[in-house]
């Protein structure tokens, strides 16, 4: 697997896993796109590097969908997408993903409730029963 | 008689139906919010924090003080349109009325911020505001909304 970053296309699309919290009314909501403690940027995997099947299994769970955005609605906004494979680590439990993307930039909540508008939904995230 | 879906599944209810059951839809709200704090560690995915207790005690006290200043017979009309979790650990408010729709974001220390987007005359306007009164997102609310100040 290569491991050597490539260009970003402005007409790639990018997939971001979601969970039955991102989403309101069959729409998604700005909680999709927030960050974690700590975190500088948006992960998400650029589709030509990947497959939908992938995605979901890389979370590990089953109640996890998939949203889409495009490169071009995200640059629109002012962000930033930089292609980031990571190499994975078997002791760690971190699997390889040379699909994986970060999008940098302003994370406001001006700017997560555009990318909610912008972005989506693929596969729909499933609630399981509690 | 129109009913909105909460992510959770609860059903929300419409005006014509708020004064049967007003506290009950408030009660939902404050479980709902309550929930969030019982979310796991890594809940989206990505690492994901629940939601703090002082952002869940402060969003819960933004929607009593709504109820309260609609005397909580219309609690409906002030009623959020969804209220999520953030992966940050704090909570994010959202309202869609005829005029717009407002955001508010509860950080993990209960702080608040505040997006609107503004529609009138055909024209939108945008502003973000930092650790706003909460008078203050109340009169942005019920613009957006165009909801009147209980008399």
């Amino acid at each position: 697997m290569p491991t050597s970053p490539e260009q970003v296309d402005i007409e790639d699309d990018l997939y971001r896993r979601i969970v039955p919290d991102n989403v309101t009314n069959g729409e998604l909501n700005a909680g999709a796109f927030s960050l974690r403690p700590g975190e500088d940027a948006l992960s998400v995997d650029i589709a030509r590097l990947t497959s939908v099947e992938e995605c979901l299994a890389r979370a590990g769970r089953p109640d996890v969908g998939l949203s889409v955005l495009s490169v071009g609605d995200v640059v629109a906004l002012g962000l930033t997408v930089e292609h980031d494979p990571v190499v994975g680590d078997a002791a760690s439990g971190i699997p390889a993903n040379y699909a994986h993307a970060r999008i940098t930039g302003e994370n406001s909540r001006a700017i997560r409730s555009k990318l909610a508008k912008a972005a989506v939904i693929l596969v729909s995230p499933e609630r399981r029963p509690s | 008689m129109v009913h909105e879906q909460h992510s959770d599944g609860e059903a929300m209810a419409s005006n014509s139906i708020v004064n049967a059951a007003p506290s009950v839809e408030l009660s939902q709200d404050i479980e709902r919010v309550t929930s969030l704090t019982r979310l796991e560690d890594d809940w989206d995915t990505y690492g994901g924090a629940p939601v703090t207790s002082s952002a869940a005690a402060s969003v819960t006290n933004v929607l009593r003080s709504f109820a309260e200043a609609h005397d909580g017979s219309n609690y409906t009309a002030v009623r959020p349109h969804s209220i999520t979790p953030l992966a940050s650990g704090g909570v994010n408010v959202e309202w869609h009325g005829p005029f717009g729709e407002l955001t508010l974001e509860v950080y993990p220390d209960g702080r608040l911020g505040c997006y609107i987007v503004e529609s009138r005359d055909g024209q939108t306007t945008e502003r973000d505001e930092e650790e706003p009164a909460l008078q203050t997102v109340m009169t942005s609310l019920r613009r957006i909304l165009g909801v009147q100040q209980r008399a």
